[in-house]
């Protein structure tokens, strides 16, 4: 079994993703703007912000995620790619999570990456915590695409399916919320909360790429 | 109204829940039993029009 | 195995639910009921449980029991079919999904209401059973939305399949993950009637609230069953009828 059906939709993938030439500034913006709002609807006393921050970009990412994910599998359903892969016999489990994982590149690193700058706006403190925080939002936001995957090729045949994504989406992104949140806020229990986040990442990319495969087969036929 | 229960200060909240519990789940009843009636006479009125074609 | 095909052929299931469904409606009946008076106006009110509202626990904590119980009948419904592809799996865990979406969301509207009194708020983000409540219901939402969007009843059971599989598998996750998260504060004592230490003349009520409400909503599942089984042989033979056949 070649790896070219893999690596070609991983390259497809990016180079969608990367949306013409805008790249990562969509999400970013996305990502930057949901957090930026937040400050003019509850206040800027900066205790305040500071505490609710890494909740906000948290809620952040996950949106942003949905956004970036309603068009993931869609496209390949109505031109036939799917069609083709299913024809050449690709472990579609495998495609599905590279083309995840490619969406995760454009669209969920480069928000990991920029979160320490958002944080700063959000009155953390400077210095080491905010590499890891980038770490922690870089892991929680793997997580999120792949349920989010889940979702997006369960609702791949749906027409504005983007609603449907978002409800099916929500309960299982909340463990992922809740340990990286935790792990951010380094309260009580913060200590197990990366390896929490990690264990569950880890879940997420084993399960999903399979839930993906049996949904895309679903909306092939 | 002498058979009611005498409940204390929170009667209002307690009946509310009760209250809720009988909509809801009378609701569901009245609905679902609806709905099997409408399958049934749905089925039996197509076993009608099936003989009457054949 | 007499028994066993009832789950696996629609007309044996129908034969079965045509005695058992109305039985369990009566059982289930005179069993909520008893509940209700033993509730309402036999036990002793608990000064330490906040007087009178904790009446409500009769008909919260079933709820609550059903809640979780009914999803996972549903997604263990979901399994067989996904396995064996009876049609009765199927249309078992098609017609679990808005009863248990129902004592769901009356579990977290009888929540509410008792914990205004109780603490204040109509809402507690600590309490962990009614967080993990909360995310079930959306788990019963989603799946029922994403049945309604698909083009054909095989395709609705497929993708419900699936998602009732990996929904499944992530309940233990989020319940784990909600009880860390609530167990962060400390202040809010969860409705804590429900201990082992409960007192015998709460438990039998609650119990028998419980076994009473789970029969009904047997009945329920039974008869929307029934509803969905009738409506398939009717789809079924308008299509051959199309078809000339």
């Amino acid at each position: 079994m070649s790896p070219a059906p893999i690596l070609s939709a991983f390259r497809q993938a990016l180079s969608e993703a990367w949306a013409g030439g805008a790249g990562a500034l969509l999400p970013l913006g996305f990502f930057a703007g949901a957090a930026v709002l937040v400050p003019l609807g509850i206040g800027t006393e900066p205790g305040m912000l500071r505490t609710v921050g890494p909740g906000i970009l948290w809620v952040s990412l996950a949106l942003s995620s949905l956004v970036t994910l309603e068009r993931i599998f869609q496209a390949d359903v109505e031109d036939g790619a799917l069609d083709l892969w299913l024809q050449a016999g690709a472990p579609v489990s495998a495609i599905a999570a590279a083309k995840t994982f490619a969406h995760w590149l454009t669209a969920g690193l480069p928000l990991a990456l920029m979160s320490p700058v958002l944080a700063l706006m959000f009155q953390a403190e400077a210095g080491a915590d905010l590499l890891s925080g980038a770490l922690i939002y870089g892991l929680g936001g793997l997580a999120f695409f792949f349920w989010g995957g889940v979702g997006a090729a369960l609702s791949a045949t749906v027409r504005r399916g983007g609603l449907l994504i978002a409800l099916i989406a929500l309960p299982l992104y909340v463990p992922t919320a809740i340990f990286g949140s935790m792990a951010m806020s380094g309260a009580a229990g913060g200590d197990s909360a990366p390896l929490l986040l990690f264990a569950s990442t880890l879940f997420a990319l084993a399960l999903a790429p399979f839930a993906m495969a049996a949904a895309l087969r679903l909306a092939a036929d | 109204m002498d058979f009611l229960p005498h409940l204390d200060k929170n009667a209002a909240y307690i009946w509310a829940c009760y209250g809720l519990g009988l909509i809801l789940i009378g609701g569901v009843v009245i609905g679902v039993v609806l709905k099997a009636r409408a399958a049934k006479s749905a089925l039996e009125r197509m076993n009608v029009s099936d003989e009457d074609a054949s | 195995m007499g028994m066993l095909s009832a789950f696996a052929n629609p007309h044996r299931f129908l034969a079965l639910s045509n005695w058992l469904a109305p039985l369990f409606y009566a059982a289930g009946a005179v069993l909520i009921a008893w509940g209700l008076w033993q509730g309402l106006w036999m036990v002793p009110k608990d000064e330490y449980q906040g007087g009178d509202i904790m009446r409500v626990m009769f008909i919260h904590v079933p709820a609550a029991w059903l809640a979780m119980a009914s999803y996972s009948a549903m997604a263990v419904a979901s399994f067989v079919w996904f396995v064996w592809r009876h049609e009765l799996a199927d249309i078992a865990a098609k017609a679990i999904a808005p009863l248990g979406a129902t004592w769901t969301a009356l579990c977290l509207a009888t929540g509410s209401v008792w914990g205004k009194p109780t603490w204040g708020t109509w809402w507690q983000w600590d309490d962990a059973r009614m967080m993990s409540v909360l995310f079930l219901l959306f788990l019963f939402l989603g799946y029922m939305a994403l049945r309604a969007a698909m083009d054909s009843r095989q395709k609705a059971a497929r993708a419900g399949a699936i998602l009732a599989m990996v929904g499944g598998l992530n309940v233990p996750l989020i319940k784990f993950s909600v009880d860390m998260f609530t167990s962060l504060h400390q202040d809010s004592s969860v409705i804590t009637s429900e201990g082992p230490k409960m007192a015998a003349v709460y438990l039998w009520p609650l119990l028998m609230s419980g076994l009473g409400h789970s029969l009904l909503f047997g009945a329920l599942v039974m008869t929307l069953m029934r509803a969905e089984i009738w409506t398939r042989r009717a789809a079924r033979q308008r299509a051959s009828l199309l078809a000339g056949t």
